[in-house]
């Protein structure tokens, strides 16, 4: 369904979640698009690419190549990276808009780039109408559903799901690394996890969703293993004390809730993306599918305080109410980082 | 030798690349406003790029999915436009609907839409854009059809015509540049820049103009489409920083013009002259790394001319107007690298030389050097003024150290 938007940016889409869950592994990422699809991700998505050599690519799709729908453009092209840079552990061809339109199947794509190089790879249907958080997800489950093994759930070992850029600045996710490891457990899986990692995400004794889109992973992984999962953001600290306050807190839900759970007073969660998993503390979340939503919610007398991106902040008419902003990647990249209170504030150092 | 080799290949994105991007530039016409009409994912870019240059509140969006697509969105687009005039604080005069890759396999028909978008809302003109990368290899890539756009909004008008245009360069050029004291000398004032204009009934003067001076090929097609609209005459005046090439093309302006051939650029020549001499004594034989500019190959064999240390030239393409310059290096055995920028294998190459001497964003981040000379984009730039002020720009390089991502963020880069 259409919805227009006057003010905020869109927020980072479905190919950046992708992308940035594949990010840190030895894989070869093509997004099939003509240029602006990896322009967003690497220009506004994916804070590790200034200075990095992963192998991500725009495959450099032209009017003509959708009209004849011939892949073996593309696939000409892999091989020819192929030459030219390390032998990646697996391929990633990754949807955009128009491979959507033209009806691409990416899983016989996938199939025929395997077949012509001998790499595994995987094929990404997805296609800039939805958010990170579910091209995130599908990364983790086509990976998990590839190479992850039944074998045995082992004592203090945990993953960490859903830890990107997009959520948590490096910074942020080495003190939530830390927090775990203090408390006596080992990290299989993390932001910084390949193949290897990936193979025994069974081996954990419990998941820790630590974003919206670690929700989905945990839920798939409960379905696949059985692990159990926690949504929790280790070592996480709410500085700010606001007591009589009727706060709306908009964030990644899973970090909305936790600043709740500190706060100290009652608040309410707007949630920006849909609802992942039927976790019964979600139940009241306030979804917010559009702007004009979250234009209502922000304005509504039955607030006081405001916790959210400092775009969304923006967005508060009455000079009365507090606005605590607090960046989100996502929505706001680093503009929203610098205009802030950084996440990092929020986590137990 | 310079090879430019595979161009099929996939393409890297390196962090350096892009430069202000379409949207940045449709909201150069005045009184205007741009509504995006896409999947939310095409609009993030150029959204966050208008937040950081301080201009979001010239675009919004209307984000389409799957059943919009199938549907056909041109309905959506006018029953939301009531929903944006109601939501934005003033009236724009104009509104731009852009539509991304995907409407070029879809078609909608945007000429109908904007007839009826018109005779619906009385005082608002609609124009179509198209944010269309598919293009790129076209011969209406966006960049071009951008400008078509924009100029496309000047109605035509009767009475004489008088003043000429500068049309294709983004930025006005320093009133001391030596083009405007030329067409001064011819009688040509006034001399009309989009810049120059704060509304949308100033910006109607442009249509006025007897005539179009295209300082670069992105207003190629908006030129050709005004002559047929308003009798507009024009002549490409691509910006070059050689000596000789600024000298042929002054002298084919005052043919174009017919007048203007008794003037005297001396003065100008021989201040550009000084400064070159300047810089080679401060830049020496320094390694130097050319991309930024439109004729990239054209800078890289003026600055050889000149005396300097070119070593490499980092550009997507050897574009028409550049190709004389291209041929000119490969003829004479230049030792210089030719990088595009864009292939596989440039990923690793970062910090192949800190310390060159960097002309451009692309430059700077391949060879990792701080010595940064920002010209991309050519902004402010042209003829004998340019010169001097880009050998100004190369010695303050020379001399101080940048940070690349600051000057990126400076510049506004968008993809």
């Amino acid at each position: 369904m259409a919805q227009l938007c006057v003010y905020l940016p869109p927020f980072a889409p479905d190919y950046s979640g992708v992308c940035s869950a594949l990010f840190e592994m030895n894989a070869l990422i093509m997004i099939h698009d003509a240029a602006g699809c990896t322009g967003n991700y690497t220009g506004f998505d994916e804070p590790r690419w200034y200075g990095s050599t992963k192998q991500i690519y725009c495959s450099g799709l032209r009017k003509n190549n959708a009209i004849s729908g011939d892949e073996g453009v593309f696939i000409n092209r892999i091989k020819k990276a192929l030459n030219d840079n390390p032998r990646p552990d697996f391929i990633a061809l990754v949807g955009s808009p128009v491979p959507m339109v033209i009806g691409t199947d990416f899983a016989g794509f996938a199939a025929e780039v395997q077949s012509a190089t001998g790499i595994q790879t995987f094929g990404f249907a997805v296609d800039g109408t939805k958010y990170y958080t579910d091209g995130y997800y599908r990364a983790l489950k086509a990976l998990a559903e590839c190479y992850a093994e039944d074998c045995p759930r082992q004592s203090g070992v945990v993953n960490i799901l859903g830890a990107t850029p997009l959520d948590f600045s490096p910074d942020e996710y080495e003190r939530m690394v830390r927090a775990v490891e203090s408390g006596g457990k080992t990290i299989n899986f993390s932001m910084s996890g390949g193949i290897a990692q990936i193979r025994e995400l069974a081996r954990a004794e419990i998941n820790l969703a630590v974003s919206e889109s670690g929700l989905l992973t945990a839920r798939y992984l409960e379905d696949k293993f059985g692990t159990p999962y926690k949504a929790e953001i280790p070592g996480f600290l709410f500085k700010r004390q606001l007591a009589k306050t009727n706060a709306l807190i908009i964030a990644d839900r899973v970090a909305a809730h936790a600043i709740r759970d500190r706060l100290g007073a009652d608040a309410a969660i707007g949630a920006l993306f849909p609802q992942s998993a039927p976790e019964p503390e979600f139940a009241e979340d306030i979804y917010l599918p559009n702007e004009a939503a979250i234009i209502k919610e922000v304005n509504s007398t039955k607030y006081d305080t405001i916790i959210a991106d400092p775009l969304i902040c923006g967005l508060v008419k009455d000079g009365g109410k507090t606005l605590i902003p607090l960046g989100h990647y996502a929505v706001s990249g680093k503009q929203g980082q610098r205009q802030s209170l950084a996440l990092s504030n929020l986590i137990r150092k | 030798m310079i090879e430019i080799g595979d161009t099929d290949t996939l393409q890297y994105s390196p962090p350096s690349h892009g430069d202000w991007g379409i949207v940045r530039i449709a909201a150069l016409v005045p009184e205007s406003h741009m509504l995006f009409v896409c999947p939310s994912a095409c609009g993030r870019h150029g959204a966050l790029g208008a937040i950081q240059q301080g201009f979001k509140d010239r675009l919004s969006y209307i984000y389409i999915d799957r059943s919009d697509i199938i549907r056909g969105y041109a309905e959506t687009i006018k029953s939301n436009i009531p929903l944006l005039l109601e939501a934005l604080p003033k009236r724009p005069k104009a509104i731009m609907i852009y539509v991304s890759c995907l409407d070029d396999l879809i078609g909608t028909d945007l000429d109908s839409l904007r007839a009826e978008l018109e005779a619906e809302h009385g005082g608002i003109r609609f124009r179509a854009g198209h944010m269309n990368p598919i293009s790129l290899d076209s011969a209406a890539p966006p960049p071009l059809t951008t400008q078509s756009a924009m100029f496309s909004f000047l109605e035509t008008t009767g009475g004489d015509k008088f003043g000429i245009n500068l049309i294709g360069n983004l930025t006005p050029l320093p009133r001391e540049n030596d083009l405007l004291a030329f067409l001064d000398y011819c009688g040509a004032a006034p001399i009309r820049h989009m810049s120059d204009f704060d509304t949308f009934e100033g910006f109607q003067q442009m249509a006025k103009s007897r005539a179009n001076l295209v300082l670069s090929p992105i207003a190629s097609l908006a030129a050709r489409e005004m002559e047929r609209k308003h009798g507009q005459p024009f002549a490409p005046m691509f910006v070059s920083y050689d000596l000789d090439e600024i000298a042929e093309s002054y002298g084919r302006l005052a043919e174009f013009l017919r007048r203007g051939a008794g003037f005297d650029f001396s003065r100008y020549k021989s201040d550009a002259e000084r400064e070159i001499k300047i810089a080679l004594e401060v830049i020496g034989d320094t390694p130097i790394a050319v991309s930024g500019v439109l004729k990239t190959y054209g800078l890289a064999a003026a600055l050889l001319k000149y005396g300097f240390n070119v070593v490499s030239v980092m550009a997507d393409d050897v574009i028409p107007p550049d190709k004389a310059a291209y041929d000119g290096l490969r003829a004479r055995g230049s030792n210089i690298r030719a990088y595009l920028p864009q292939r596989p294998a440039n990923m690793r190459l970062r910090s192949e030389c800190p310390d060159a001497l960097a002309l451009g964003f692309e430059a700077a981040y391949i060879t990792g050097s701080r010595h940064i000379a920002n010209v991309n984009g050519d902004h402010g730039m042209f003829g004998y003024d340019g010169v001097k002020r880009l050998m100004r720009v190369l010695t303050q390089a020379k001399s101080n150290e940048f940070e690349l991502d600051q000057l990126m963020d400076e510049y506004g880069v968008v993809v």
